[in-house]
C-alpha cells in the first residue's frame, strides 16, 4: 500500500489564468518516513494508551483510514471537457 | 507387474505406450479456463454533442474499486447527525442502508454488483458505465 507518487492537475478557463501543476508526491516519502520513524515511540505510546482509551483507538483508526484512502487514490483519473472550461485530475 | 512376473516384458512396452498416447500434449488438451480478471477501475463516460460549432462537451471518470471500498469504511468520520440525516435521505430514495452498521460483507457485496454493472444510454448524451 503505497501513496500517491505523483499527482497532475489542469484547469483551463477562459478569461482565467490556466492552472497545471505537476506534483512529484514522491519526493515526500522519504522525509514522511524520517518523520515516521521519528514518530513511532509517540505512535507505540498512543497505541498503549489506545487499548485503555476508545477515543484514542478510534482516533488512530481513522487516522488509518485517511492513510488509506489517500494510497487507493492512486489510478484515479477525473477529465471535463466542455467548450469553455477544461479540467484535468490524474492520481498516479 | 513385470516385476512380480505378472505380465511380459512385450506386454509391459504396451501398456507403457498406451499410457504414453493417453498423455496428450498440453496444447493439445482443452483450454483450462483462466480466472476472470475483477477489474480495477469504475469508469464513468459522458458526451454530450455540441449544439453549436463547438467541440463535444465529455466527461471522463476512473475510480478504482480500492477507493471505493477506502471510502465506504470511512463511514465513522461522518458525525452522527449527519449519518441520521444520510439515513433518511437513502430511505426516501428507497435505499434502505444503514450507514453506522455497513460491515466488510456488504462492501463487498456492493462492490461485486458494482463490477457486474453495464450501462449505456444512448440518447441526446451517451453516458456509458462500466468496469475495466
Amino acid at each position: 500500500m503505497f501513496p500517491p507518487a505523483l499527482i497532475r492537475i489542469r484547469v483551463v478557463s477562459p478569461g482565467e489564468k490556466k492552472i497545471a501543476l505537476w506534483l512529484p508526491i514522491f519526493l515526500l516519502w522519504i522525509p514522511a518516513l524520517v518523520v515516521a520513524v521519528a514518530a513511532t515511540p509517540l505512535v507505540l505510546v498512543l497505541v498503549l494508551v489506545g487499548v485503555l482509551m476508545p477515543r484514542v483507538r478510534r482516533f488512530l483508526r481513522q487516522c488509518f483510514d485517511v492513510f488509506r484512502l489517500l494510497c487507493c487514490s492512486r489510478g484515479t483519473r477525473i477529465e471535463v471537457d466542455d467548450n469553455e472550461d477544461n479540467v484535468f485530475v490524474d492520481i498516479r | 507387474m513385470l516385476k512380480d512376473g505378472k505380465i511380459s516384458v512385450s506386454e509391459a512396452d504396451e501398456l507403457l505406450s498406451a499410457i504414453g498416447q493417453d498423455q496428450t500434449p498440453p496444447s493439445e488438451a482443452e483450454p483450462v479456463d483462466k480466472p476472470r480478471k475483477s477489474p480495477k477501475y469504475l469508469r464513468i463516460e459522458v458526451r454530450e454533442p455540441s449544439r453549436g460549432s463547438g467541440k463535444d462537451e465529455t466527461v471522463n471518470i476512473r475510480v478504482p474499486f480500492q477507493l471505493i471500498r477506502a471510502g465506504m469504511k470511512m463511514h465513522s468520520l461522518i458525525p452522527s447527525n449527519a449519518k441520521q440525516k444520510i439515513d433518511g435521505a437513502l430511505k426516501e430514495k428507497g435505499i434502505d442502508i444503514d450507514i453506522e452498521n455497513i460491515d466488510s460483507k456488504n462492501i463487498e457485496e456492493l462492490v461485486e454488483a458494482l463490477t457486474e454493472l453495464k450501462i449505456d444510454v444512448d440518447g441526446d448524451e451517451t453516458v456509458a458505465i462500466y468496469c475495466e
